[in-house]
């Protein structure tokens, strides 16, 4: 597998590319990077091998679908029919899933084919090192954590081991992990892509996402796996996506959101997003100031909901909170003291927040807003430095995030820059609800003038921790 | 008001069918105090649209409807 993104990879489909060969190579790659970053659960050959030969005869006799023959890797937290769904933790049951999440249908009705479960954090809410299958490294420094929680999914394509990936999001948990490695990763509006088949969270937060390489695979992904699949309540009709053409953003207006989603920032995190400002000014972008003036309460609260509603999701499992990762049990179980009262005035909150968002997005079409205050955070205590200071991970990494997960915005992740560690750094970009399209078509603009997404972390030595794994980028 | 102490909050798991040892309880009582402003700062909001609560569905017909 090279460095190519889900276009490119059609493309070569379409000039003669052999899916077989393409999924094997596939297949022995992320074997290989999972030997250097600890980034899969199960490899799915006979899976993945069984649908490349379906893919290349379609190909062949031209009855191709839109992503027919391109690997995909999935979160763990997402079933796949025939595979157990661990969650990452000791708890589960290994019996296989008897169907795909929906997400993961839509996918390979297109023709993509599957060929990983990937790790995560223990249920997608523990800490950097579950206890069953242990921390993913970064495939731009293995010393750094991938991130979490997508993490195996977001060192998979990182690695160039697959070109996209699922993940979920319920505080940044596509976005954060997107950053930390260098790729485009988007939560979606809340209740845009159906969740059936997903282990829950935080029902009322949670979403489902792609990780990919670049905003054009982002927007065609989005267009396949959006709309009501008749099973999820928060998954209803949907107005039209119409991605938006044109290589400039004329007639865009796109606010910098100031106060405390940038207080704590590491400067070249600031300066990736300054780089992103200029650059879609350039492109004809009016670009205004705003402020969202209750953007401090939202990671306490935002975790309040978060976490009494995994309480009580995880109380299927009371019993055996003692074989749950510690950091786990040291998150959630503080939902269980949430008074209801306290959590449904949290709730009232999101209204608050759509509303203040509503006034910004009054006067914009985007936002611009740090994805998270630091690079990827060290292993193996996932501590994080901003501008020389070291944070404990839970106080930064979701900053800028939860906005979009209370508020059901969809927030798009687009690496910016390298920081002077040799680690990405990422914006965010967030728009209206159901106003994916022109977040895509801004990102899509950014990187036909950049060639950060195009990055590919040297994989020379990725086999030896003790040595920083540094990334190239091309001219 | 003050914060349920310790005992309080482990009776309180239990009786809520959580089984937690003191360590675990002791951090949840952490993080109850830790939470304790941002949560007294909730409580104290004014309600919006004249005092009536909002149903919180509301905020997901905002999301589809928009």
């Amino acid at each position: 597998m090279s460095s190519d993104d889900v276009h490119d990879l059609l493309d070569a489909f379409r000039g003669g590319a052999d899916p077989r060969e393409t999924v094997a190579d596939s297949l022995a790659r992320l074997k290989e990077v999972h030997e250097a970053l600890n980034c899969t659960i199960a490899f799915l050959d006979d899976r993945a091998t069984a649908a490349a030969a379906d893919s290349a005869r379609r190909w062949a006799d031209g009855t191709a679908r839109p992503l027919e023959g391109v690997p995909f890797a999935v979160k763990d937290v997402i079933d796949v029919e025939g595979v157990p769904t661990t969650g990452g933790s000791w708890v589960s049951s290994d019996a296989p899933a008897v169907r795909s999440a929906e997400v993961v249908r839509r996918l390979e009705s297109a023709g993509a084919i599957a060929i990983s479960k990937d790790a995560t954090t223990e249920f997608a809410v523990g800490g950097p090192n579950p206890p069953r299958f242990g921390a993913t490294r970064n495939p731009w420094d293995p010393r750094r954590w991938a991130g979490g929680s997508s993490m195996g999914t977001a060192a998979a394509v990182a690695a160039r081991a697959v070109p996209f990936g699922l993940g979920t999001d319920v505080g940044g948990s596509v976005r954060l992990p997107s950053a930390w490695c260098g790729l485009t990763g988007l939560k979606p509006t809340m209740g845009a892509i159906p969740r059936t088949g997903v282990l829950p969270l935080s029902w009322t937060v949670e979403t489902v996402g792609p990780l990919c390489r670049s905003a054009r695979d982002a927007e065609l992904l989005f267009g396949l796996l959006r709309g009501p699949d008749g099973v999820d309540p928060r998954a209803g009709e949907l107005p039209p996506f119409m991605p938006e053409l044109g290589d400039d953003l004329r007639g865009i207006r796109v606010a910098v959101v100031g106060g405390y989603l940038t207080e704590m920032c590491d400067a070249a995190v600031r300066a990736g997003i300054d780089a992103l400002v200029a650059s879609l000014a350039d492109a004809g972008a009016e670009i205004v100031e705003a402020t969202i003036p209750s953007a401090s309460e939202v990671l306490a609260i935002g975790y309040r909901i978060v976490f009494a509603e995994a309480a009580s999701v995880h109380r299927v499992n009371a019993d055996r909170w003692s074989e749950y990762d510690p950091v786990l049990v040291s998150r959630i179980s503080q939902g269980i003291a949430i008074p209801a009262v306290d959590y449904l005035l949290a709730q009232q909150f999101r209204v608050r927040l759509q509303r203040e968002l509503d006034d910004v997005f009054a006067g914009a079409d985007l936002i611009v807003v740090p994805t998270c205050p630091s690079t990827a955070p060290r292993l193996p205590d996932g501590t994080v430095v901003v501008d020389g200071e070291e944070f404990p991970l839970y106080a930064a990494q979701s900053r800028s995030t939860m906005l979009g997960n209370l508020t059901g915005a969809p927030g798009l992740a687009l690496p910016t820059g390298f920081a002077p560690d040799g680690l990405p750094v990422s914006a965010q970009l967030m728009a209206p609800p159901h106003g994916e399209a022109v977040a895509l078509r801004a990102a899509r603009v950014f990187q036909q003038q950049t060639a950060h997404h195009l990055a590919v972390p040297s994989v020379r030595k990725l086999s030896d921790v003790s040595s920083g794994v540094s990334g190239t980028t091309p001219d | 008001m003050s914060l349920p102490d310790i005992v309080a909050l482990a009776a309180l798991a239990e009786r809520l069918g959580y089984h937690l040892d003191d360590a675990q309880i002791a951090d949840v009582r952490a993080a109850v105090e830790a939470g304790e402003p941002a949560a007294a700062r909730l409580r104290a909001d004014a309600p919006l649209d004249d005092g009536w609560p909002m149903d919180p569905a509301h905020g997901d017909a905002w999301l589809r409807g928009r």
